[in-house]
């Protein structure tokens, strides 16, 4: 039968009498006591067997009381024999191991495992935090809208007109514009310097066409919502932009205070604006440099991006080409042809390919204007309490709160990433463990085999 | 530097309640375990292993072991003695295993002291057979001989250090008892043959 664990019991059930009684008549004659007459042989038995037990050595049994009164060191094991050389250095690994107490070894092993986790999270952490060192570093700036985030540090400061205030939003936001962040082209980060220093001079890269986008959050008092909108579209009519759709609702200045209430109800109580703009490609940094740098207004968050349509437009322009050059070659054709039949047949064919280049070339068209006149989002939004002042703002104690809460909730997300992280470890540590425990009990339970 | 202040007025004595598991006295009931036991522990490992030198080993191992874990004893499982008999046992089955794995170490001497030359004929006759029958025992047999006659566990501890019931423990000896008992007594040619330890 294959024994239990230490400790373990089978359920209990009596034993025979008879073979009770003999058991009993073994420990009485181990302890020297009267047995029945009739079990005198098992007296026997039981006594010679005790007397012919193995005896310690006098030599062993010196060197171990020894060991045993200097609290056995590891060092001074009474050796009857050379252990075996291999293994040896892990033997005593595990030795030690073995003598630890198993909840301390836990509670140890427990604690590397946070520690390690809590670092493998931090640095993630930071890393997804920590992009924006650095002057020639990407910026995602943040986007409330989830639109398209990419974006170059290089003349964009994020948030110039905002402050502090600004790089709170940032640092709130950033994590999530990094998840929702779909780059509008392969090379968009890489391209986006060359292709602008190639719009603005004519340089080695004007040959790239790219296509650009830019969304911006603006933040102002209620009152100041309309100034802000008359100030967006001042600054496009300046850079010969134009507007495609406006919607600006005025905040309340005067009056009861409303109940508050959630969303975009509560939005429109206090003022908001939303614009579709079009701004030329060469004027679009200074333009939303001009918004960004509004009066009463914050920035809250300020989104670029850039896609390359190179091949797009080089595929718009050779079918135009091509179709011309057909447009041409039946034009030539019509010219040397004698029949009606031919010419009206010619005719025809040159309808189709008018008909096809002005399609072509109203593509091509569509394409360059896309790449001339970049789509700008401008959303204004009228909160209370806003610091509009332009230069940045002073830290306050809500600033404090703020932050405090940031603080608690990376703290909180660390932990229970490391939750997410140990308790899956923690229970396949303990499955292992309980079925390396079973292994070891059984292999030794088959050494008696 | 200030005297401390008494927050109790009126006391006159105190009362300690023993720690029964303060260190100190995890040392000295070890201590006590080590008096006790140290010889029914090598007998039971030689008897188990019939190797004196990895007799000698083994019993070292327990003890350190046991010693390195003495405060992580629980007596609501059993016995201090069970606790280090079972000790015992892994180092014992351990050092099993690894002979296995290494070459079988070839049988020792026998030990021609073993039986004192003042002894009766009849005594060395009857020890001899009971020798040879402990012998033919199977190891699992032989463990429950060293552990009853050579270490003197009573059957709750046995059962414990096994692992098993008290009652299946109780039925496994009585069964090698039986089986030394046919041997012992059902010749009275003993055949010989004799094992030393």
């Amino acid at each position: 039968m294959m024994s239990m664990g230490f400790g373990q019991r089978d359920t209990e059930m009596p034993l025979d009498p008879d073979v009770e009684r003999e058991l009993e008549a073994i420990d009485h004659a181990l302890r020297g006591l009267r047995v029945a007459a009739d079990l005198e042989d098992i007296r026997d038995l039981a006594v010679e067997a005790r007397t012919d037990r193995p005896a310690v050595e006098p030599n062993f049994g010196a060197k171990l009381d020894q060991w045993a009164a200097d609290g056995f060191p590891r060092d001074g094991r009474p050796e009857a024999r050379e252990e075996p050389e291999t293994g040896s250095a892990l033997a005593g690994l595990l030795e030690r191991l073995r003598s630890v107490p198993p909840r301390r070894l836990l509670v140890s092993a427990g604690a590397a495992a946070t520690f390690v986790v809590a670092v493998a999270v931090g640095i993630g952490v930071s890393d997804q935090l920590g992009g924006s060192d650095g002057g020639s570093g990407t910026v995602i700036a943040p986007n409330s809208a989830g639109g398209p985030a990419v974006d170059t540090a290089e003349g964009t400061p994020a948030g110039s007109g905002g402050g502090g205030g600004s790089s709170r939003a940032e640092l709130r936001l950033q994590r999530d514009q990094r998840a929702n962040a779909v780059p509008l082209g392969d090379a968009a980060p890489a391209l986006n310097a060359e292709a602008r220093a190639g719009f603005a001079s004519g340089g080695r890269a004007a040959h790239r066409k790219v296509a650009q986008n830019a969304d911006l959050v603006l933040s102002t008092e209620p009152q100041s919502v309309r100034d802000v909108a008359d100030g967006v579209v001042g600054v496009v009519d300046k850079y010969h932009g134009f507007v495609v759709s406006s919607n600006v609702t005025s905040g309340r200045t005067s009056g009861p205070r409303p109940i508050p209430l959630e969303g975009d109800a509560a939005a429109s109580q206090q003022g908001s604006g939303s614009f579709e703009l079009r701004i030329p490609a060469q004027n679009l940094q200074a333009a939303l440099g001009d918004m960004s740098g509004l009066e009463s207004a914050h920035v809250t968050s300020r989104t670029e991006g850039t896609v390359d349509i190179t091949r797009r437009f080089n595929s718009a322009k050779a079918h135009v080409e091509e179709l011309e050059a057909k447009r041409t070659s039946l034009l030539n054709q019509l010219e040397g042809a004698f029949t009606i039949e031919e010419q009206d047949s010619l005719t025809a064919q040159l309808r189709i390919v008018e008909n096809q280049l002005a399609d072509a070339k109203d593509q091509l068209g569509n394409v360059q204007t896309r790449i001339r006149l970049v789509p700008v989002d401008v959303e204004i939004r009228g909160e209370r309490g806003v610091d509009s002042g332009g230069g940045g703002g002073s830290w306050s104690i809500g600033d404090a709160f703020h932050d405090a809460g940031r603080v608690l909730t990376v703290i909180a997300g660390i932990l229970l990433i490391s939750a997410a992280v140990l308790v899956p470890l923690g229970l396949i540590g303990a499955v292992a463990w309980i079925t390396a425990r079973a292994v070891v009990r059984r292999r030794r339970e088959d050494a008696l085999e | 530097m200030r005297p401390s202040r008494r927050r109790s007025r009126g006391v006159t004595e105190t009362l300690a309640a023993t720690a029964t598991h303060a260190p100190a006295d995890a040392d000295t009931a070890f201590e006590e375990l080590y008096r006790q036991s140290r010889d029914d522990v090598y007998a039971y490992v030689a008897g188990l292993l019939r190797d004196r030198s990895a007799a000698e080993d083994v019993t070292a191992q327990a003890f350190e072991r046991a010693y390195r874990r003495r405060r992580t004893f629980k007596p609501g499982r059993g016995s201090r003695r069970a606790w280090l008999f079972g000790i015992a046992r892994n180092a014992a089955l351990d050092e099993l295993r690894r002979r296995r794995r290494r070459a079988r170490l070839v049988a020792e001497p026998e030990d021609e002291t073993l039986v004192p030359p003042h002894e009766g004929a009849e005594v060395a006759l009857r020890r001899a057979a009971l020798r040879s029958a402990i012998a033919e025992l199977s190891p699992r047999e032989r463990e429950l001989v060293a552990l009853k006659f050579f270490a003197g566990l009573s059957n709750g501890e046995l059962a414990s250090v096994l692992g098993t019931s008290e009652t299946n423990a109780g039925t496994r000896l009585h069964r090698v008892i039986q089986k030394l008992r046919r041997a012992m007594y059902s010749s009275d040619e003993p055949n010989g043959e004799e094992t030393g330890w």
